[in-house]
């Protein structure tokens, strides 16, 4: 429309540099515009932009197109009922942020009980998903017709409608995924489908940058295999450290790799068994580390003492020997070998680097030795995880007298680090225990400003994975005036975790039985 | 009815007895004391009969979270209050809320209008005072022209702004505000800024020939301008019908908050708009419950193309079965649009409640589309696109929003649990 935009020409010059001109009447609007008095310049530009404005505001004409789909398509109804509305509640604070910890356990328990998320929920958890990698798993148990109907439309949530067992889709997916977006890609792939992922790796290793190549590298730690090991082995000369070095540790966690195979041949004569002479152990170091030994990532030079340095290739050397050729070499048991320790040297080196080995090997024969021998401590607490079910009970047993006692749990206390480091779910004697002990040691005053923070964090984090029975102990324990006035925060926030799980485990029965 | 989730969940965690020192009612009114350690307890208090609710706590929102909290309790465990006489604030506030009560119904029942009392003659004088220095500034803009506009600072918009604030014109002065936030790098910066001076001049050519126009353009350049008329002064029709609560929209203009609280006869087909202009603090004010199906007569003020009303009494009723409401095609929406448009140019915020429509991107923008495909683009950023398409699940949906000219703003929409606010909903980007 050339008046209006002649109009907007002399607005942006201003009517003393520019005129606003006639107009010839040959429409409605050019018959009203042409009324107007040229006279004064500023009223004519005014009235007239007003008019304009005013005619494309009510002559707004909506743009039409064809319709791009079947307008009455039918719809996608849902196989599955949506959860009611005061369980959607709870996941609404969920989603906002309140007790979202508790949301993988949440999604669980309504996938068990067969229903799907609610519609005005759908959007946020997906979102979720995209975000927090760790529950990517759960969506699409939970997300229904509709919902995965909502996901194929979104390139953002296309991880909920994947099909991991598809490898030439999930390549497709990997090639189009933003590059800032592949490493949670990759996470969620190798937690299912941990061959796949390393495919996709493989597709793209040699192009990525060095720091790229890094934090791929990490995430093989997730469900690895003796099938990682070739592409782990050719890492072992990639051009960053970083990868290397990573690489190396990797490979340690294989006990049939052959780093560890040519890491048995390079510690042969560094230790001996010596049960007849004062150190039990010898420790002898090879006389140079040759091009092999520092490729498999033992130390040759850097900027330490000479004794760091050994240390050092000592703990390298001996995380990545499989543990059983000592006790099969030595013909030993593991225990033995730990009881050994201190008659040497080199006693805390060797402590770490067996404890080490263990952890990466998952070895629970040995952590079960090192546990007994050396004792629950700070340094070994990372073996705690790898025990059975019966031998981590065994311990609390034995540290507890059986459960009678109550040590206690300041930091760095075997019972503290009993507690803290148990990742493997709570049986109904463990829980009933070290909840009692827990209300113990909170009803003990202290003469501390600010409560032990490591605490807080171990109590936090056991409300979070313990029964959720146990709120109706909290209830009146945990908000009992005896509680010292240093946790009375801590308690209360536990006593919440546990009365939210509660609730929200028993408002999905309820209505999961309702519905049947 | 709660301003958003935040206040909801809030509100939920407050609904416990225990959390409240008291719970107490009457005939009228339900009110409770919660304990503030830092400061005096705070009181809340909520009308039975019109919904009102006032509270002393310090937050900016309506309701607050004490407020939603009596809400839910009395709804949920009335078995909690107890029958007391009220005391002190409580006791003034039902005092005064019962003295407005009553003037309102004596007010509506007057058939002649009131008389102009002499604060409204001095007011429009103000108002008169401040047109004229719009007219001044925006001539000396234009004749100067707009090429400098992206370079100047915030503060020549809002100079002009706060002179407006003076002059009791609060609508312009929140326009002339936002016009600050014009995005310059757009191309079609100049003419979004043209568009708009345009709009205002011809107001100010309206108030200059006040005295040549009828009533309705009066009242209808008033409101343009931000003043409305005091409730049942202005009478123009009346509509006896249930209403249908659609949402509400508030907005901060000037040192106030505005609620526009949207309603739909169910057999009128007639839309309608609750204004309450509430202080930031403290605000107290009648919450409706979106869904909610209220009975009585609505008495529309003077216009060509009556928007807001007033209402002496309201009462809740059932659903009625299947109510066919609102537009059945964009098209059609338009047109109304355009006719409404014809007679009260100033109109920003047109009600559209939409039938049948589906959504549809492109490239960026996000259209509604009815089975004719005609396209409607909604506001952005619009946070509920994905809401939206979780409820459709490629089902045509039922909309209730607000168009202003260019976008449409969804405020509600029709579920199979009734109408729910959309600002309910944590929005997705």
């Amino acid at each position: 429309m050339t008046q209006w935009q002649d109009l907007v020409k002399t607005a942006l010059l201003g009517t003393h540099r520019a005129k606003v001109d006639a107009v010839h009447a040959n429409s409605p609007l050019t018959d009203l515009l042409a009324q107007v008095d040229l006279s004064d310049q500023e009223t004519a530009l005014l009235t007239m932009a007003g008019i304009v404005s005013l005619h494309k505001k009510s002559g707004h004409i909506t743009s039409q197109i064809e319709l791009p789909f079947d307008f009455h398509t039918a719809t996608h109804t849902s196989d599955k009922a949506p959860i009611p509305a005061q369980i959607s509640r709870l996941l609404a604070a969920m989603l906002d942020g309140k007790n979202n910890v508790v949301l993988p356990e949440f999604l669980t328990a309504i996938h068990a009980a067969g229903f799907t998320i609610s519609d005005a929920h759908l959007p946020n958890t997906l979102d979720k998903g995209m975000r927090l990698v760790s529950i990517r798993p759960l969506i699409p148990l939970v997300l229904g017709t509709k919902g995965q109907y909502l996901a194929a439309k979104n390139p953002a949530w296309r991880y909920a409608t994947m099909d991991i067992d598809n490898l030439h889709l999930l390549m497709h997916e990997w090639r189009t995924t933003e590059p800032g977006k592949r490493p949670n890609l990759l996470r969620q792939v190798r937690a299912a489908n941990p061959h796949y992922a390393r495919q996709l790796l493989e597709t793209t290793w040699r192009s990525e940058a060095d720091s790229i190549r890094s934090q791929f590298i990490r995430l093989l730690n997730t469900n690895i295999s003796m099938a990682d090991e070739p592409f782990l082995e050719t890492a072992l000369d990639d051009r960053s450290l970083l990868v290397r070095q990573k690489a190396c540790e990797l490979l340690s966690y294989l006990s049939d790799s052959r780093l560890a195979r040519r890491m048995i041949t390079h510690t042969r004569g560094v230790l001996k068994w010596t049960p007849n002479q004062p150190q039990k152990i010898s420790v002898r170091f090879p006389t140079t580390i040759t091009n092999q030994m520092a490729r498999d990532g033992i130390l040759r030079n850097a900027k330490m003492s000479k004794a760091r340095l050994r240390g050092r290739q000592l703990v390298q050397m001996i995380t990545a020997v499989p543990l059983d050729h000592w006790t099969t070499v030595w013909n030993v048991s593991p225990a033995e070998i730990i009881k050994a320790l201190p008659t040497t040297n080199w006693e805390r080196t060797l402590t770490n680097a067996f404890t080490t080995a263990t952890a990466r090997q998952r070895n629970h024969k040995w952590a079960q030795a090192i546990l007994q021998e050396r004792g629950i401590r700070d340094h070994t607490a990372r073996l705690v995880s790898i025990l059975t079910a019966a031998e981590y009970e065994q311990f609390v047993q034995q540290t507890t007298d059986n459960y009678t006692k109550y040590p206690s749990l300041a930091k760095s206390t075997p019972l503290r680090i009993l507690l803290h480091s148990w990742h493997n779910g709570w049986n109904k004697t463990n829980s009933t225990y070290f909840f009692d002990a827990i209300i113990e040691h909170m009803k003990r005053p202290t003469d501390k400003k600010r409560p032990d923070p490591s605490f807080n964090i171990a109590v936090r984090q056991f409300s979070k994975t313990c029964p959720p029975s146990l709120s109706t102990t909290a209830a009146t324990t945990l908000t009992s005036d005896q509680i010292a006035p240093n946790w009375r925060k801590t308690a209360t926030a536990v006593y919440e975790m546990l009365e939210f799980r509660q609730q929200m485990l028993r408002e999905i029965e309820k209505a999961a039985k309702k519905r049947d | 009815m709660a301003p958003d989730s935040f206040i909801m969940r809030a509100g939920r965690g407050l609904a416990y007895s225990e959390k409240w020192q008291l719970l107490a009612y009457n005939d009228e009114f339900v009110w409770g004391n919660f304990p503030n350690l830092k400061h005096n307890d705070i009181q809340t208090l909520i009308s039975r009969h019109d919904m009102t609710v006032a509270c002393t706590c310090s937050s900016r929102k309506f309701p607050c979270r004490h407020g939603m909290a009596l809400l839910l309790l009395m709804g949920q465990r009335p078995f909690l209050f107890s029958r007391l006489i009220p005391e002190g604030w409580i006791a003034n506030r039902q005092t005064r809320h019962r003295q407005e009560q009553q003037r309102k119904r004596q007010v509506a029942a007057q058939t002649p209008p009131l008389p102009t009392r002499k604060s409204e003659q001095k007011r429009f004088q103000h108002l008169q005072t401040g047109i004229a220095e719009l007219e001044l500034w925006l001539q000396d803009l234009v004749r100067h022209g707009l090429a400098a506009l992206p370079d100047r600072s915030k503060t020549f918009w809002t100079e002009i702004a706060s002179r407006m604030v003076d002059a009791e014109a609060p609508e312009i002065a929140h326009r002339l505000r936002h016009m600050s936030a014009i995005p310059t790098k757009q191309s079609d910066w100049p003419e979004q800024y043209l568009k708009q001076l345009g709009i205002f001049f011809l107001l100010v050519k309206g108030f200059n020939a006040w005295e040549s126009h009828t009533p309705e353009t009066q009242v209808d350049l008033k409101t343009a301008v931000g003043w409305h008329p005091p409730p049942f002064t202005e009478i123009g029709e009346r509509i006896e019908d249930d209403w249908l609560v659609l949402g509400r929209l508030t907005r901060p203009v000037s040192t106030r908050n505005w609620h526009t609280t949207w309603v739909w006869g169910i057999n009128s087909n007639r839309a309608a708009a609750f204004l309450q202009i509430l202080p930031t603090q403290r605000p107290t004010g009648v919450a409706l419950a979106t869904n909610a199906y209220l009975r009585g007569t609505l008495h529309f003020d003077k216009s060509h193309w009556p928007l807001f009303a007033h209402a002496a009494t309201l009462k809740q009723v059932k659903r009625p079965l299947s109510p066919q409401i609102g537009f059945t095609s964009i098209s059609t929406a338009i047109a109304t649009f355009t006719d409404a448009i014809a007679v009260r140019p100033w109109i920003n915020q047109f009600p559209m409640l939409l039938q049948n429509v589906k959504l549809w991107q492109s490239a960026d923008t996000v259209f509604l589309i009815d089975a004719e495909g005609h396209l409607l683009p909604l506001t952005t950023p619009f946070l509920y696109r994905w809401h939206l398409e979780a409820f459709s699940a490629n089902k045509p949906l039922t909309l209730f929003g607000i168009w202003n000219g260019r976008f449409f703003t969804p405020i509600s929409l029709n579920t199979h649990e009734g109408w729910t606010d959309l600002h309910m909903l944590r929005g997705v980007k």
